[in-house]
């Protein structure tokens, strides 16, 4: 038992919901957007004045936010080498999602923070930075989907970095899809994800043309499995617009 | 109560008795048809409500900061909190019981310092208070039977807030040169001060709580001046909200 | 590993004008070696060895065990304050099962000292956890082929649980590939006993069986892996250390007999233009569906030697 925090009973439970008509979004999505429509994003930079560089995102119900400490002199064991290291950090608040979490981190955050690593490492210029760590830490406080939220986080960190001054080839964005039967749907929500049979996260850079980072999984057709890709692309240029207007605002 | 008449007749005291041989101790009572602490057999205790704060300082928020378990400040800070709000008796204990004897409410308040410029206590304690009048406890049907492990279901009618009798205000101050008071102090200003004493006070003057974690001995003159001055900024800001809203 | 620049522009080069540095085509596997059964003590294994490369053995153990809600690990639930979720949904990233009525399949992989020797050090036990949990999500989950409710023995309490354990004896380029090979073997060479599971009185009782044994259904939909490697402009398959050097960014895809795609990971601190990425994909799930027939074939040719008492020769 975790003595260092305030513990609740040994057990508590959470209600479950009323019976709620069951999602399909392959006819119709919840909130009603299109297939290939995705939620419409807010950005912030700077709210972290302590940190070096900050940014947070807000897609529809999604609430992210992301420090960026660095460069800081890297700790022995890793000071050997010529380039900087990225180290991220992924973790949701308790109260992100319909389960409270707990502080420790789980399989789930620690396979995160190892996408996000992955994602933006192609873009951040290390060599700039020999015997450094740059060093992320993105906070989710309202998870609605969780590869979306993943996605948001991605953008967000990219965002923070920037704002950090720390060089980088592009800046990049992130876009999820879910496949739901031979339709694919751009940023599904929670309750979407709750019934889609495999999903997309794909990590580009707009400017450069490149993608980054890509991981999917469930059992998809090839031709399916491109035009999410596709779409997840397109995406991507459009969420680019609206961070590189965050930071040319600053 | 004397010992067992085999094992040659010495005397040991309940407490020991009921360490070395608690089947036997527990029996002694069932024998007389009342159990250890009193009740009768088929009576449950009055289940007490919970509220489970935890505050949380992430690398996140301050340089200062690495990620790992919660430090000695933060620790400190939540336990602080779980005093004021048990002892505090805040919350009215009647809108969070769901089941009288079964069920009740547990409140997990997770409290999250997203940048750290000093002074965590005052605004985490605003925060909880603003996010406890946002509480909404949905209106929810236990089951029949006294199975603990199902989950109670969520009906359709309106959720409820739950009931605060009382509002909590706390202002710090740090201690410089061991008699300067320094109201709300930056984290530059945290660094340098020789202590820093918190006074939670209620809408209505009382005193809740004084939390002044460790550093320089403070003498209870300065103590009652930092009452003094918690007392005039909260009855400046209970008038300038226009009473802190229920 | 080290790789000089002038030794890295030959092979880039090479690679561009459509040859590799061992002549093969920048789309030709090297011969493998698939055998099955040696480790009597196992449920199943299977070794894979690419001809003068990388050798996997793969082994699997199959043990009664407790069906989970939430996969959810030690650390958090000593927080002392985890809340039960009475209706869970599903977690596609992770594929947590949250229904009470299927098993789950557990993977780790290691890596030999021999091995160890040839790689960085400090990258091996993250290239081991990296390929752990491309495991463990490939195979958990409609995706994976495997029928994962036939391995549920009492629905809402116990499963079976296939612990599949992979050690890397060599390295010589491809490793990922030649993980999923073996572990696809050791799938097929698999036998479960039989479970039989009496109710009496709404009370559930099973017995395991000490002679009789089934295989494992869905074996032959489990994926393989066939990871392509960008090179200079252009992509190859089945990599040696060197070439792996050489290229920057690779695309794994996860195919299964069916031709269609159980996964797909990106790895590498490269990046990919769109068009060689959907190249990739679509050269990736014809390579894969082709590697999956062969296999197939040579795991059948194994199986119908077991059953004619043919004893495998074992380590060589």
């Amino acid at each position: 038992m975790d003595r260092k925090r305030i513990a609740g009973p040994e057990k508590s439970v959470v209600p479950l919901p009323a019976p709620a008509p069951p999602v399909n979004p392959q006819t119709a999505r919840p909130d009603k957007r299109r297939r290939d429509q995705i939620r419409s994003l807010y950005t912030k930079t700077g709210s972290v004045t302590q940190a070096n560089g900050s940014a947070y995102v807000e897609a529809g119900n999604i609430k992210v936010l992301c420090a960026v400490y660095g460069p800081r002199q890297s700790s022995s064991k890793n000071s050997s080498s010529n380039t900087g290291t990225l180290q991220c950090d992924f973790k949701y608040a308790p109260f992100s999602g319909g389960k409270r979490r707990g502080y420790a981190k789980d399989d789930q955050e620690k396979e995160f923070s190892l996408v996000l690593e992955q994602a933006l490492t192609p873009a951040v210029r290390l060599e700039q930075y020999p015997k450094s760590t740059i060093q992320a830490f993105v906070l989710v406080l309202e998870n609605d989907g969780s590869l979306a939220s993943l996605a948001a986080a991605i953008s967000c960190a990219a965002l923070a970095l920037a704002n950090a001054g720390i060089e980088m080839n592009d800046l990049v964005t992130a876009c999820a899809a879910g496949y739901f039967g031979s339709a694919v749907c751009l940023d599904p929500t929670l309750d979407e994800e709750a019934v889609q049979s495999g999903a997309v996260l794909l990590s580009y850079m707009p400017v450069l043309n490149e993608v980054t980072h890509l991981i999917q999984t469930g059992e998809i057709a090839p031709a399916q499995c491109v035009q999410a890709v596709e779409l997840c692309i397109g995406a991507c240029s459009q969420i680019h617009t609206v961070t590189q207007e965050a930071l040319l605002a600053e | 109560m004397s010992g067992d008449a085999a094992t040659g007749g010495f005397v040991l005291d309940p407490d020991t008795f009921k360490k070395i041989q608690p089947l036997e101790y527990h029996r002694r009572f069932l024998e007389q048809d009342v159990r250890a602490d009193g009740r009768p057999l088929r009576m449950f205790r009055a289940l007490e409500f919970r509220a489970v704060p935890n505050i949380d300082l992430p690398a996140l928020c301050s340089p200062q900061f690495r990620p790992g378990p919660p430090g000695e400040l933060t620790q400190s800070l939540s336990t602080f909190l779980e005093h004021i709000i048990s002892s505090g008796h805040i919350i009215d204990l009647d809108t969070l019981c769901v089941a009288s004897g079964r069920a009740v409410w547990v409140l997990y308040a997770d409290i999250i310092c997203l940048n750290y410029a000093g002074n965590v206590l005052d605004a985490a304690v605003a925060a909880l208070m603003a996010a406890l009048r946002n509480v909404r406890l949905p209106d929810v049907t236990v089951g029949e039977d006294a199975d603990a492990d199902a989950a109670p279901v969520i009906s359709g009618k309106p959720s409820k807030p739950i009931h605060l009798s009382r509002s909590l205000v706390s202002s710090t101050f740090g201690v410089f040169d061991k008699q300067l008071l320094l109201a709300d102090p930056t984290n530059e200003e945290e660094a340098l001060v020789s202590s820093s004493v918190s006074v939670v006070l209620d809408d209505k003057d009382v005193v809740c709580g004084v939390f002044k974690p460790g550093g320089a001995a403070a003498s209870k003159a300065l103590i009652d001046e930092c009452i003094a001055a918690a007392r005039e900024r909260t009855s400046r800001l209970v008038e300038a909200l226009g009473g802190l809203g229920k | 590993m080290l790789i000089g620049a002038s030794e890295r522009d030959f092979i880039t080069k090479g690679v561009e004008s459509g040859i590799r540095a061992d002549g093969r085509g920048p789309l030709d596997f090297r011969q493998f070696f698939l055998e099955t059964g040696m480790i009597t003590q196992a449920s199943g294994s299977c070794r894979a060895t690419i001809d003068f490369g990388t050798d996997v053995l793969a082994g699997v153990k199959v043990q009664v065990g407790d069906i989970e809600g939430r996969v959810d690990s030690d650390e958090a639930q000593a927080d002392g304050a985890m809340v039960e979720d009475a209706g869970a949904g599903d977690d596609a990233e992770t594929g947590a099962q949250s229904r009470g009525n299927v098993g789950r399949v557990v993977c780790t992989v290691e890596c030999s000292p021999a091995a160890k020797s040839v790689l960085d050090a400090r990258e091996v036990d993250d290239m081991c956890n990296e390929y752990s949990q491309i495991l463990t999500r490939t195979l958990n989950g409609p995706h994976g082929g495997l029928d994962l409710q036939k391995l549920c023995i009492i629905p809402g309490s116990t499963c079976w649980v296939v612990n599949v354990d992979v050690l890397i004896l060599d390295y010589g380029g491809n490793v990922l590939d030649t993980i999923f090979m073996a572990v696809r073997g050791a799938l097929h060479n698999t036998r479960l006993p039989k479970a039989t599971v009496e109710q009496t009185d709404g009370h559930f009782e099973f017995d395991i069986s000490d002679d009789e044994t089934e295989i494992l259904a869905g074996r032959e939909s489990v994926p393989v892996a066939m990871t392509l490697s960008k090179i200079g402009t252009s992509r190859i398959v089945d990599s040696t250390p060197l070439e792996a050097l050489c290229s920057a960014a690779q695309v794994t895809v996860f195919v299964n007999r069916a031709g269609n795609v159980c996964g797909l990971q990106k790895s590498g601190k490269g990046s990919l233009e769109p068009s060689i990425l959907i190249d990739m994909i679509e050269t990736g799930v014809k390579l894969g569906t082709e590697l999956a027939e062969k296999l197939d074939a040579v795991l059948d040719r194994e199986e119908r030697d077991r059953l004619s008492h043919i004893e495998p020769t074992g380590f060589r």
